[in-house]
């Protein structure tokens, strides 16, 4: 409690409170000009960490908004494409249909052959489409033509690749159709979808390893604990116990990893530890060992030898626990028949009793290959068959050998088309005719995975907007003044401001001396 | 007892109230002058005179003319008001140090930072383009832009922190040479009945500006001088100064090193005490370089994390290039040969056209969800950082208005006891000009006396 008064301290609190006021009133003026709550960082940080967040949520938004529609034209122009050869392929089966005809002459067979050239250069073109310089069917190798026309044989160039677009968080999906997938293959085969490499042994050849795709001899560059780059030289080993004998003498702990798929390197110093190539290498690549580590333990990718038909069945992972093998049915020419594999010990012993099965019951032969990491049946002919599993019974599942072996190859059946009208071949004519139907399934199976995929993009798009729209909405609660409280306000402060620079006014004017 | 002593007693009084007269005018005239402690005429009755039938008082004196003042509340108010100017001074740092960081309107580097992994992003997305790669090049050179401009801006704001340490010794020195002479001063003026009351009054607002730069404290001596002691070392005693002066750390890493207040020509650092100077000391070695190393660690984080990937990447230009050079906000760079070859920006590990496992992951650097450090994406760290400064800037700010507001209620109180009332000044003078009116009454009544004697004669 101040027990005087004085003029100076009543000019003090003139000026502080109407200092006071005067910021509230600019305060105010602030947030009613900019429509912003907030305006410095320091006026709020919670809010401003929240802004920031939304703010960089609906950035990131936008970019999958754009991804989206950037894939969109790559999903249209294939869904075209697909649409343009089934086109194609049926105009193909009417006009072999009509040259089966009994008024077909061999005038119209001619006729009809240049046609189906003319097609099949209208497919070759259609497959080969680009977009943006990007080739549609090529897999990774968009830089290249899909297909390409020698010695009267279309060949793919691409590969299997897929062209991923990040549509949301942590969510991609393809959006091409590899050449191979488009085509498909020219005679009836079925590809094993289970995995049969046995695992890594220390006696294994390193040329061998990478399912047959071999290393490459040469130096790996190890960064140790200490940051020191030791280049190791393994060119010198054969085998994968050779290679833990070199490293072993540089200094590096190595051995096959836990699972048995790949290699293992483990720094004796701890961690951290990274392994990579020289710049002209690519030994630790092939390895499956570039990469680093934190724990100075470093695990190898998968780089197992492709099967061979000596493997032991005990020896394959994937079969743990479903030996001895039992039985499967084969489905052919409208005839079922029930294979028994329970005798089976090694890989070729799956290969032979398949195969005598198979002939056995009458039917034409199929042969078993070796894929790259599983087992693969194919005909021979364009005979469709399909594998089933015996009910109570999973070893064709084990096996990875459920589903239907058909023929789909596109250009050499118009190749084959042309051949048989020129001269005429009737025989020809119908296995065409039957081998383009299954194709024109087949390209309706991708057409129907494409605009599976325009769903998807559409969906997303709706997802990503639907997000866009709360984002801005939370960002609005946050950031954004209400104009209706700021303008209540501002009146209220410029009333209380006036009110206070009066009453100042009026308090200084008096002074005793005036009644004295 | 005779005529002339009456007459002579009323001479005192006219005196005393001429001179309560002067002094209520001096307040008056003083009344809006910084620092001025009212005055007031103390009078009190003479020496009487021993009479046989008893004592007879022989009218006024002016015993004193005193300050009112109250030295508690003064040191009081300096004790706090250092701590005011140094959180000012911090404010003001934080303030530029905020700004430096962009607002709300605009987040540059934030923004610059999602543009850049959104580019990435573009490139990663089929169809391909590969113009999109320039952009990829374009944005990055804006977050290093950006990044250089802000940490030169820090580094611009050591260095006027520096500066104002320099250009806030030299007033301090100038404020000490002043207290000095002043107190040479008030020792010439003061005896032991008298005050030199304006005197005391400058040096007392000098002290105050003193203890704004750096807390002080004042010792005052039987004779009127005080001394000033900082930090526990006198720096002034009567007349005698001891000089302050800025020296420089050895520097660091090309950048100037901190400055330091010495004492004795260099000899002794004076630490600092809460006040100004210790406010920019403080801004500028914690605040501005503690920020500084944030935005350093961020620049490493994201050169580290884009070129681990990158170098993992294959282009035309081969295996292993990396992306950005160099270490820290300061030197970071966009690698010249992707500049001069767009085609060596790395999308892949196979290098097939359609292949951006490299692209992609890099794009994943700056989206939220990311774990690129303490669970934080690339972007999420310079959020954090942000909001690190703003919480810094917004807690200083109520720091200085609680402050502040405390200074204020110890200035009030102060002005309450020694600051001027009109009012007051103005019943007083009515008060003097009666009692100068009765008095010259009085003389006039023993003017009459005289005249009915001398009329007798």
């Amino acid at each position: 409690m101040l027990t005087r008064v004085t003029q100076n301290h009543i000019s003090q609190m003139i000026y502080q409170h109407s200092h006071s006021n005067l910021q509230r009133l600019s305060d105010l003026q602030d947030m009613a000009s900019t429509g912003r709550r907030v305006n410095d960082y320091a006026d709020d940080p919670h809010a401003v960490g929240l802004m920031q967040r939304y703010e960089l949520l609906i950035e990131e938004n936008s970019q999958y908004l754009e991804n989206i529609s950037r894939a969109r034209t790559m999903v249209l122009q294939t869904d075209n494409a697909l649409l343009d050869l089934v086109d194609i392929v049926r105009d193909a089966r009417q006009v072999a249909q009509r040259e089966l005809n009994a008024t077909a002459s061999s005038v119209t067979h001619n006729i009809g052959a240049e046609e189906v050239e003319a097609m099949l250069q209208h497919a070759l073109a259609v497959a080969n489409q680009s977009l943006e310089g990007n080739a549609l069917f090529a897999g990774h190798r968009t830089d290249l033509r899909a297909f390409v026309q020698q010695n009267g044989e279309v060949l793919y160039q691409g590969d299997q690749g897929e062209l991923s677009v990040q549509i949301g968080p942590n969510t991609s999906m393809a959006v091409n159709i590899p050449g191979n997938e488009l085509i498909g293959s020219s005679i009836s085969s079925l590809y094993g979808n289970a995995d049969l490499s046995p695992g890594l042994n220390l006696g294994d050849s390193l040329s061998d390893i990478g399912f047959g795709a071999g290393w490459e001899a040469g130096t790996i560059i190890w960064t140790n604990s200490f940051g020191t780059p030791v280049e190791i030289d393994l060119s010198g080993a054969g085998t994968v116990n050779d290679l833990f004998t070199i490293l072993g003498n540089a200094g590096l702990t190595a051995g096959i990893s836990a699972d048995g798929t790949g290699l293992t390197v483990t720094d004796p110093g701890g961690g951290p530890i990274t392994i990579s190539d020289p710049s002209d290498g690519d030994t630790a690549l092939s390895l499956g060992l570039v990469g680093n580590s934190a724990d100075g333990t470093l695990e190898g990718t998968d780089i197992r030898l492709s099967p061979d038909w000596t493997v032991n069945l005990a020896d394959i992972a994937g079969l743990a626990g479903s030996l001895p093998l039992g039985s499967l049915e084969l489905y052919m020419d409208r005839t079922s028949v029930v294979i028994d594999l329970s005798g089976a010990v090694t890989l070729n012993d799956i290969k032979t009793d398949f195969e005598a099965a198979v002939v056995a019951a009458g039917l034409p032969p199929l042969t078993v290959d070796l894929g790259e990491n599983g087992l693969v049946i194919r005909s021979g002919t364009a005979d469709v068959f399909e594998l089933r599993e015996v009910s109570g019974d999973g070893t064709a599942r084990d096996l990875g050998l459920v589903g239907t072996g058909a023929p789909h190859r596109l250009f050499e059946v118009l190749q084959n088309l042309e051949d048989s009208l020129r001269p005429i071949d009737r025989a020809g004519l119908r296995r065409a005719l039957a081998e383009l139907t299954a194709i024109e399934d087949h390209l309706l199976e991708q057409e129907m995975i494409i605009g599976a995929r325009e769903n998807l993009l559409d969906w997303m798009e709706g997802l990503n907007i639907d997000r866009d729209f709360n984002l801005n909405r939370n960002l609005t609660d946050v950031r954004d003044a209400d104009l209706f409280q700021v303008t209540s306000d501002l009146k209220q402060a410029e009333t209380t401001y006036q009110a206070s620079l009066m009453v100042s006014s009026d308090l200084l004017k008096m002074s005793l001396f005036d009644y004295l | 007892m005779g005529l002339s002593s009456i007459m002579h007693i009323g001479l005192t009084g006219m005196f005393a109230a001429g001179a309560s007269m002067q002094t209520s005018s001096h307040n008056i005239a003083n009344a809006g002058s910084p620092g001025f402690s009212r005055q007031r005429a103390l009078t009190g009755s003479a020496r009487a005179v021993k009479m046989s039938y008893g004592v007879l008082g022989s009218g006024t004196q002016v015993m004193d003319i005193r300050r009112q003042t109250d030295q508690f509340l003064i040191d009081r108010q300096r004790y706090q008001g250092s701590l005011l100017t140094q959180y000012q001074s911090m404010d003001l740092t934080l303030g530029s140090v905020e700004t430096i960081f962009g607002s709300v309107e605009n987040n540059h580097l934030g923004d610059a930072l999602t543009q850049f992994f959104n580019t990435w992003s573009s490139l990663a997305t089929p169809p391909h383009n590969d113009a999109l790669r320039q952009d990829v090049l374009g944005s990055a050179d804006r977050v290093v832009l950006d990044l250089r401009a802000m940490s030169q801006s820090l580094e611009d704001l050591a260095d006027d922190l520096d500066q104002q340490i320099t250009t806030g010794v030299d007033e301090m020195n100038m404020a000490l040479t002043a207290v000095g002479d002043l107190n040479r001063q008030i020792l010439l003026g003061e005896t032991s009945q008298t005050s030199a009351n304006d005197l005391r009054d400058r040096r007392d607002q000098i002290l105050g500006r003193i203890s704004e730069l750096a807390r002080t404290d004042v010792i005052e001596r039987p004779d009127g001088t005080v001394d000033v002691i900082v930090s526990g070392r006198t720096l002034v005693t009567r007349e005698h100064v001891q000089r302050l002066d800025v020296t420089h750390d050895a520097s660091e890493d090309g950048r100037p090193g901190s400055a330091r207040v010495t004492v004795q020509q260099g000899r002794f650092e004076l630490v600092l005490p809460p006040g100004e100077l210790l406010g920019f000391q403080t801004s500028r070695d914690s605040l501005v370089v503690d920020t500084r190393g944030r935005l350093d660690d961020l620049a490493r984080t994201l050169i580290e994390k884009v070129n681990e990937l990158h170098v993992q990447g294959r282009s035309d230009g081969g295996r292993g290039l990396i992306f950005f050079t160099g270490e820290s906000a300061s030197n970071i760079g966009v690698n010249t040969a992707l500049v001069e070859n767009p085609s060596f920006i790395a999308t892949s590990r196979s290098n097939l056209s359609g292949d951006a496992d490299i692209a992609q992951e890099i794009a994943e650097l700056g989206q939220s969800g990311t774990d690129v450090e303490d669970g934080y994406s690339m972007t999420e760290l310079f959020t954090s950082l942000v909001i690190d400064v703003a919480s810094d800037s917004a807690a200083s700010r109520y720091r200085v208005d609680g402050q502040q507001q405390l200074v204020d209620t110890l200035t009030s109180r102060l002005e309450s006891v020694r600051g001027v009332s009109l009012d007051e000044e103005a019943a007083n003078i009515a008060l003097y000009q009666n009692a100068y009116q009765a008095n010259a009454r009085v003389i006039a009544a023993v003017q009459d006396m005289f005249e009915a004697i001398l009329t007798m004669v």
